[in-house]
């Protein structure tokens, strides 16, 4: 299947059997044998499993314990799936092979997204951080913004659209590549 | 050949386009809106870009986002599919500036044909009948009834600029004539954004069968026989078959002469259609021409054995009519049933949602065009059809036959669909002798349910 990036890589880093279909598999770690009462110490590894490995479900099975993590992706069922973002009110959307490269990097940034605004583009065309090639950005990491100000250009048929913020904050991630293209409603900046 | 093509469209139409470009090893970018990610055409496109919201006015109809995408992608030509920009010249001559092949007629033609008006005179003047009407459109109630008077009731008041049954009134009397010729003007307004109306005379009970045509750059048009479209419910279409029940061997000849005349006086390339009205003597009246491919071209290609989609993107990219569409000969009887997302005991009400379970038949002469598949779940934004069925086979008793076969296997489970409206329909003794017009089915749907008869 040529559309491997939509595919959800997220249970695929852990050590596991996936289970069938579409869902996101839990990931299932079977530990050595311990004492019957949880440790907290294995609980904090199982957090730091879960965290570093960009993990929205953890099942965890040993003897009579069992624990299912699951971050607030994970919970909500928000999880990459094999079609894309399964939450039609943002979409993450998949990334098509050559055109627009910056949507790969956007799964592993999910989790964070939660704490974030996002700025995203309102039209299809080729993304610019700088009004020019010789120009400083129009903004950068830690830019104040309000709703009027212009934070980059993207460029439709030749005719190059100045794309305001329409929030109010501070700059946290560039997340679009310039020169890249970019579609409808993909991320262009984090905003806090 | 192209090196890639991008489809403007959704659906089953869409999934037809790639599989199409597949075959010819030609490269597919897809076009969607936010909710269509979860579709078919998205997953088996080889690239993807979404192009707005969920409303068709901010997507699929946003010629600007689409000729951005086609940018960006790098494509060689756009496949518009059926409905949505297949029929916008506007969008057929800024195709052609951005130096992206349309695949479809030049823009000229889909402006003349498209304008019923306009494509009213055309026929005239290519010597194919029309039914009796006015000549143009009419500006006015005084004209309005002026008109009716003297072509007789009961009329038809038709908006230039409709499709899909829309914008449509019919009148046996004159204060019919003129509350319909008001409200005709408002639906036309709304739904085209253009109120402008004309009136031809109202045929009983007629036939609708359209000829299939298909023209190249080099100028060879052929047509490859008809459909009959007569099972409608409103003015929509719900069954297909090819041929028709009713075509004697001397009316497909004038039928089909009468149609290619048509496109070589306004030189016409790649698909269309032209649709007819026929009278139970047998008369044709030409009715207005589809400049793009149609929901119901499989009957054709099952009975004819062609690929049209594949020929209209051959065609586009400059090569002559293969020598199988050239030499193409009729065999068999193809039956096409379309599958709506609707609740038949309500109303037709339409039921999107997800599909649950999904079970599609198969087996000898049974194919499916469609983008569903278990857990999909259907968007309330677009029209409600989620699948074709067309059963092909050696008579027509044997179509219907393999049709009902088909229908009682086929599973769709989580919403509602309309197969036990076509169930009834295969049953019913007047569809089995091929007996049916326009009228038929309301007559048998009393309060829009299907009554089943032994």
């Amino acid at each position: 299947m040529a559309r491997n990036t939509k595919i959800s890589k997220k249970a695929a880093t852990a050590p596991s059997k996936p289970s069938v279909k579409k869902k996101i598999s839990p990931v299932k770690a079977k530990g050595p044998i311990r004492e019957k009462n949880a440790d907290f110490q294995e609980i904090r590894t199982l957090i730091e499993l879960l965290k570093k490995n960009d993990l929205a479900v953890l099942e965890f099975e040993q003897g009579d314990f069992r624990i299912i993590l699951k971050t607030p992706a994970g919970a909500s069922g928000g999880a990459t799936v094999i079609q894309g973002h399964s939450s039609p009110a943002a979409p993450t959307p998949p990334a098509p092979q050559t055109s627009v490269a910056s949507i790969e990097k956007e799964p592993s940034t999910e989790q964070t997204k939660g704490n974030f605004k996002e700025i995203t583009s309102p039209m299809v065309g080729t993304f610019y951080a700088a009004p020019s090639p010789e120009s400083p950005a129009f903004v950068e990491v830690g830019t104040s913004v309000n709703a009027e100000t212009v934070v980059c250009i993207v460029e439709a048929m030749k005719v190059m659209n100045e794309i305001k913020a329409e929030i109010s904050g501070k700059i946290v991630e560039v997340v679009a590549e310039s020169g890249q293209p970019v579609q409808f409603g993909q991320v262009l900046f984090r905003v806090s | 050949m192209f090196k890639k093509v991008l489809i403007a469209n959704r659906g089953e139409i869409a999934l037809r386009i790639i599989r199409a470009c597949k075959e010819l090893g030609v490269s597919t970018v897809a076009v969607y809106s936010e909710p269509d990610i979860h579709s078919l055409h998205v997953q088996l496109a080889d690239e993807a870009i979404c192009i707005g919201p969920a409303a068709g006015s901010e997507s699929y109809l946003r010629i600007d986002r689409i000729i951005s995408a086609a940018e960006i992608a790098d494509v060689d030509a756009i496949h518009p599919g059926y409905g949505f920009l297949a029929e916008n010249s506007h969008f057929a001559e800024i195709c052609a500036s951005a130096n992206i092949a349309f695949i479809g007629p030049s823009p000229e033609s889909i402006r003349l044909m498209g304008d019923k008006n306009s494509a009213r005179e055309c026929a005239k003047n290519a010597g194919v009948p029309i039914s009796p009407g006015s000549d143009g459109i009419v500006p006015d109630e005084k004209q309005a009834i002026k008109v009716a008077r003297k072509i007789g009731y009961p009329v038809m008041i038709k908006a230039v600029a409709g499709g899909g049954g829309r914008g449509m009134r019919m009148a046996h009397n004159e204060d019919s004539l003129v509350q319909g010729f008001h409200s005709a003007r408002m639906e036309a307004d709304k739904a085209f954004g253009n109120p402008d109306v004309y009136i031809e005379k109202l045929i009983v009970n007629p036939h609708h069968i359209e000829f299939q045509v298909f023209g190249d750059k080099h100028g060879k048009i052929v047509h490859l026989g008809e459909r009959d479209c007569s099972l409608q419910r409103r003015n929509q279409k719900i069954l297909e078959e090819c041929p028709s029940p009713l075509m004697t061997e001397d009316l497909r000849k004038r039928m089909g002469e009468a149609s290619i005349r048509l496109c070589e006086t306004v030189g016409y390339y790649n698909a269309g259609t032209i649709e007819y009205l026929v009278d139970d003597d047998l008369n044709f009246y030409f009715m207005e021409m589809n400049t793009r491919i149609q929901v119901e071209h499989p009957v054709t290609e099952e009975v004819y054995g062609v690929d049209l989609v594949k020929q209209q993107i051959q065609v586009a990219a400059g090569e002559h009519l293969s020598d199988h569409v050239l030499n193409a000969k009729p065999r068999f009887h193809s039956i096409e049933c379309r599958i709506n997302a609707e609740d038949p005991e309500k109303n037709f009400m339409p039921c999107p949602g997800k599909i649950e379970a999904y079970y599609a038949p198969g087996g000898r002469g049974l194919r499916i065009d469609s983008h569903a598949y278990a857990g999909y779940p259907i968007p309330p934004n677009y029209d409600s059809m989620i699948s074709k069925m067309i059963a092909t086979a050696s008579t027509r008793e044997a179509a219907i036959a393999r049709m009902s076969r088909a229908l009682g296997e086929y599973q769709v489970v989580g919403i509602k669909t309309t197969i036990p409206l076509h169930q009834v329909i295969m049953q019913n003794a007047d569809f089995r002798k091929g007996k049916y017009h326009t009228g038929f089915l309301e007559h048998f749907l009393k309060d829009g349910v299907p009554v089943m008869k032994d």
